[in-house]
């Protein structure tokens, strides 16, 4: 068969497969239920360099509501389905158009990853009056409606970091950078760094932005070396952590790392870097740690793994997306006692849902939107490479004062 | 021996007309028909799909009059659609320009842009003319993203650029009493827009401009010594291409209501480059039918990725997900097409006419 | 002071691994006519197989970068014999758009066999240190000035004084005055290939050592090599390494000088900055500070 016949031949078997495919999810009034399965999208990376944040954050949903729906479904009756769409972290806008393409299979969005999709899909989630999960932890996101919002935000993250360093003994009046990515992850990093030096009242050192496609960091490190910084904090994604960090213990330059938790992966710390890591890395982050048994969440978690995903490794990732599963599943459960599963429902359901915290992790609070309050309380980790995810406990429930009073505006 | 159908051209004026056959129009007229249809039978999701394809079409038959009929090979076609977004955002934004006036504002920013680009085609000819065009595509990106007044940042920004001429609002139809909504208003003016622009540029190729481009494009220093100005026509080129381009810019930032520096990236121009070669360098109907296949083929694909086995469960590891399948099957489409059919798919469906037309007789 | 050595090494350092880049455009140029756009993802595809094994085949990493040149020059080489052959003679805007769609084929099927995430390749210089005086040198930027200066030499007595070189030379200026020579353009086409393939496992031994690892980003580089290549002259050997060198420094001293004191040019003008470069001095000489003159005929 000649190629341009077999050209036309696949095209026309594909135009034939879209006839026989879709089929509608839900009816009108209460898209995304159909019958007694609620779909919950979840928009997140599976094929770029954030995938590694982006696939344990699913799985870890879909074991969850495998759970869920193995104990008879929410509110003993709705099974939860959930529905992914792969979307390119670089490029916000195709949030945008897999958002389109699925919201009226949804019922709501279980997790959007990405600051700058969750800011592009803002005037569509308020047109379609949908709920949205932001899998980012911006201070803008706690009180911006039609959001779920989960976690404590980067700036408090930053805060508490920050508070934490200059309270060791004989941190006072040290010099404090930043390193961030050009993203509004990084803004965000940032805007706790300068509220974090507001409050504490000192000035803090350079602030140097980087990209994710930066190849050479000597440049930057440079800077902030000459800087006389004494800690930095640092707000970057696992691909590129390594290379920032490889250039500056390559020069020899050990300041005090202050990252957020997107910044770190696993596998750092069974690469070369371990040695400088342990040295210098705080992560600052929130929940359970990976196989900590002496939390009741996490014996949960790690009994629903051994059963459902039994290959799935120690990972950071995971352990977050079953706080998001948990928080979801919660709103549902409250959407489902109020007997409305309509777009209107689920919006008033949040507004009506109870503080809520997953278990092993901070409490949320939610309802009307000018009193949600996100946990201000972080825990510091170090590395060790010889635990599961390369991750020890350094300190549990930082909350400085400056995280406690901090404001949040209502958002957009 | 007189063939039945075959309707040989014998006069000059036959290679001008655009429609040759009865058959011809008829043809045209279906498809009008279809297109009038479609968004009142085909689910929101595919009105959508078919809106970004008529977008595309507008940017593909700019590019077409630059790579296909000029020979001037740029790789920077993203950057112009930028411009047009974002200085249709601007016109309408902050200016408060109406409807007719951004659009055609945005187009002639980016024709004013092209120009300016154009005079580099004269100096420097094939790979080194793709490369600097590359380059104007990261100086592009980098200005995009510091340009934050205007365009966002990296974060982007959300666009309000009302389609609306006096009572008449795209955004909200049912006030006038039309019983459509958005998508498949947008639908509307896309695809006349697209017809528009089709006819203004096979107007343009069918009469003494395209007759002097293509002479550039053959060979550029002959052509210069019979008296076609290069500098005219390789920077009108440059202009025409680029205003093409800013209008499918607009009309995207209009529609999606959200733009990132991020989306006017390689892969765009890359891939307006393989729509053009997919469909047929060289043709205006070959760029509208590129534009469609690249933009429905992936939403084919995963609609139908049900069915593919070797799909992942994505999230569980095993197989490959749906966007590496596209991605895989954008290089593979675009490799096939240059080595099989460079000619595109239009003169796949060339072919079949031939054969009907010469039949028995079709070897 | 030291931070002008510390930059003026580091910028060497990228600039090595920028020329072997930039010297594998080259080399198929010379010999083909055609820019294989898909450079870039011949090095994703090197490191990627240096992972394979040096990592998870653990065998010792001189043997595991020689197999993986070996693998990657093979599949070089069928990637011409399939798909570049076949468009030979074609117009120029043929083969560039067939190298581009190249590279979503390749990184595509790396991906699929080796995941998304981000991989270590194992070489044994990772972030070892070696001090000079008061600068810090890295092992790997010693690895990449020594490695890049081998390659350039043998490339040298390679094209001047083997056979084999001068039948390239001849095949690429003359075709048919080669061919009447007994000269094979296709096993000229065919050893290009091989030889673009090889030096990209090279340049990926060094862009992906130590901590920066391997996933599919890495093929950016290939885009910043390209004003290396073009800066020097797209058929120059010596231009593409003269030309990687200079386009590493500018990146690094720009980073290092320009950003800090000019904000208002934008926090990564670095990365732009080797394209202005490129575009003036394409300005000022069409076909770059070593490149032929293309003489056209009417």
């Amino acid at each position: 068969m000649s190629p341009s016949r077999l050209v036309s031949l696949i095209t026309l078997g594909a135009l034939a497969a879209v006839a026989c495919g879709g089929g509608a999810a839900g009816t009108a009034a209460t898209p995304g239920v159909s019958g007694d399965t609620i779909t919950v999208g979840v928009l997140t990376p599976l094929s770029d360099p954030v995938a590694v944040i982006g696939r344990p954050l699913l799985r870890s949903m879909q074991v969850y509501f495998a759970r869920v729906n193995a104990a008879g479904g929410i509110g003993g009756r709705y099974q939860v389905r959930v529905q992914e769409e792969d979307i390119t972290y670089a490029n916000p806008s195709t949030s945008v158009q897999k958002y389109q393409k699925i919201k009226d299979q949804v019922a709501l969005l279980g997790m959007v990853v990405g600051t700058d999709h969750i800011n592009g899909l803002l005037p569509l989630l308020r047109e379609d009056g949908m709920v949205a999960t932001p899998g980012t932890l911006d201070a803008e996101w706690v009180r911006t409606p039609n959001l779920l919002s989960v976690w404590v935000p980067y700036q408090l993250q930053i805060i508490n970091g920050v508070g934490y360093f200059l309270g060791q003994p004989g941190n006072a009046g040290k010099t404090i950078c930043s390193m961030v990515l050009a993203t509004g992850y990084g803004e965000a990093a940032e805007e706790g760094l300068m509220s974090a030096a507001a409050s504490e009242g000192f000035t803090p050192g350079p602030r140097v932005r980087f990209r994710q496609d930066d190849q050479d960091f000597v440049a930057p490190i440079t800077q902030l070396r000459n800087g006389n910084c004494d800690a930095v904090i640092l707000a970057s994604l696992p691909a590129v952590t390594g290379k920032v960090l490889g250039a500056a213990a390559q020069l020899g330059w050990s300041p005090r790392w202050i990252m957020t938790s997107p910044s770190w992966h696993g596998a750092l710390a069974q690469s070369s870097l371990a040695d400088y890591l342990t040295r210098t890395a705080w992560i600052v982050s929130e929940g359970p740690v990976w196989g900590d048994t002496t939390d009741a969440g996490m014996r949960e978690m790690l009994a629903a793994v051994a059963q459902y995903a039994p290959d799935q490794q120690p990972d950071l990732y995971f352990t977050a997306g079953w706080s998001v599963a948990q928080t979801v599943g919660a709103l549902l459960e409250q959407a489902v006692r109020s007997g409305d599963l309509t777009r209107t429902g689920i919006l008033t359901a949040l507004e009506a849902m109870e503080p809520f915290s997953p278990a092993g992790w901070g409490e949320y609070r939610y309802g009307p939107i000018g009193t949600r309050e996100p946990p201000r309380a972080n825990t510091i980790f170090r590395v060790n490479p010889a635990a599961p995810i390369g991750l020890e406990v350094e300190a549990r429930n930082v909350s400085v004062p400056a995280a406690q009073s901090y404001q949040f505006t209502a958002g957009r | 021996m007189r063939l039945r159908n075959l309707r040989l051209t014998t006069r000059y004026q036959d290679d001008l007309v655009l429609f040759r056959t009865r058959l011809a129009m008829a043809g045209m007229a279906a498809l009008l028909l279809a297109a009038v249809t479609a968004p009142l039978v085909l689910g929101d999701f595919w009105v959508t799909v078919l809106i970004y394809a008529g977008i595309a079409a507008v940017g593909a038959i700019g590019l077409n009059i630059l790579t296909g009929f000029t020979g001037q090979i740029s790789l920077g076609h993203a950057f112009f659609l930028g411009v047009g977004a974002y200085a249709a955002a601007v016109l309408a934004g902050r200016w408060g320009l109406p409807f007719p006036l951004w659009l055609i504002g945005a187009a002639a920013m980016g024709g004013i842009i092209g120009g300016l680009v154009g005079p580099f085609a004269l100096r420097l000819r094939g790979h080194y003319l793709a490369i600097v065009s590359l380059g104007l595509l990261f100086l592009g990106s980098h200005v995009f993203e510091h340009w934050t007044a205007v365009t966002g940042g990296l974060t982007g920004r959300a666009i309000s650029t009302p389609i609306a001429i006096g009572p008449v609002n795209l955004d909200n139809l049912a006030a006038v009493g039309i019983p459509l909504n958005r998508n498949q208003g947008f639908f509307y003016f896309t695809w006349l827009v697209v017809g528009v622009l089709a006819l203004a540029a096979k107007n343009l190729l069918r009469t003494r401009p395209g007759r002097a481009l293509q002479a550039v494009r053959d060979r550029d220093q002959a052509a210069e010594v019979i008296g076609v100005s290069l500098v005219h026509w390789k920077v009108g080129a440059f202009v025409v291409s680029s205003g093409y381009a800013a209008c499918a810019g607009a009309m995207y930032a209009a529609f999606a209501r959200y733009v990132s520096p991020l989306d006017w990236s390689l892969f765009l121009s890359i891939q307006y480059v393989a729509m053009i070669v997919v469909g047929g360098i060289g043709s205006v109907a070959g760029a509208i039918l590129g534009a469609l296949f690249l933009t429905l083929l992936p939403r084919l694909v995963e609609a139908g990725s049900g069915r593919l086995p070797f799909l992942a469960d994505a999230g569980s590891g095993g197989g490959i997900t749906v966007f590496a399948l596209n991605q895989m099957l954008f290089g593979l489409l675009i490799i096939g097409f240059l080595l099989w059919e460079p000619m595109g798919l239009i003169e796949l469906w060339r072919r079949l006419k031939r054969y009907f037309a010469s039949w028995p007789f079709s070897y | 002071m030291t931070d002008f050595l510390q930059l003026l090494v580091s910028g060497l350092s990228i600039g090595a691994v920028y020329a072997l880049v930039a010297l594998g455009f080259v080399v198929i140029f010379r010999a083909t006519g055609v820019i294989n756009f898909a450079q870039g993802s011949l090095v994703v595809l090197g490191a990627y197989l240096l992972h394979q094994f040096a990592v998870r085949m653990a065998l010792p990493f001189p043997l595991a970068a020689l197999a993986a040149v070996l693998v990657t020059a093979a599949v070089a080489m069928l990637v011409e014999r399939l798909v570049m052959r076949p468009l030979v003679g074609q117009p120029l805007f043929a083969s560039i758009l067939v190298t581009l769609g190249l590279v979503f084929v390749i990184e595509q099927v790396c991906a699929a066999i080796w995941g998304y995430d981000l991989l270590l390749i194992g070489d044994p210089w990772g972030v070892a240190t070696v001090r000079v005086g008061a600068v810090t040198v890295k092992l790997l930027d010693l690895w990449s000035i020594g490695l890049t200066a081998a390659v350039v030499i043998a490339f040298f007595l390679l094209f001047r004084r083997s056979t084999l070189g001068i039948a390239m030379r001849a095949a690429a200026s003359d075709p048919e005055a080669a061919l009447a020579h007994g000269i094979s353009p296709r096993t000229i086409h065919a050893l290009s290939w091989a030889l673009a393939g090889g030096l990209a496992v090279v340049a990926a031994m060094l862009a992906a050592s130590g901590p920066k690892g391997v996933d599919l980003t890495l093929g950016l580089i290939a885009f910043r090599a390209f004003p290396a290549m073009i800066l020097g002259g797209m058929d120059s050997t010596e231009g593409a390494v003269v030309g990687g060198l200079v386009i590493g420094l500018t990146e690094v001293m720009a980073a290092g000088y320009l950003t800090p004191n000019a904000p208002w040019l934008g926090t990564n003008f670095h990365v732009v900055m080797p394209y202005l470069l490129m575009i003036v001095i394409l300005v000022i000489r069409p076909y770059g500070l070593f490149g032929t003159a293309e003489v056209r005929r009417i």
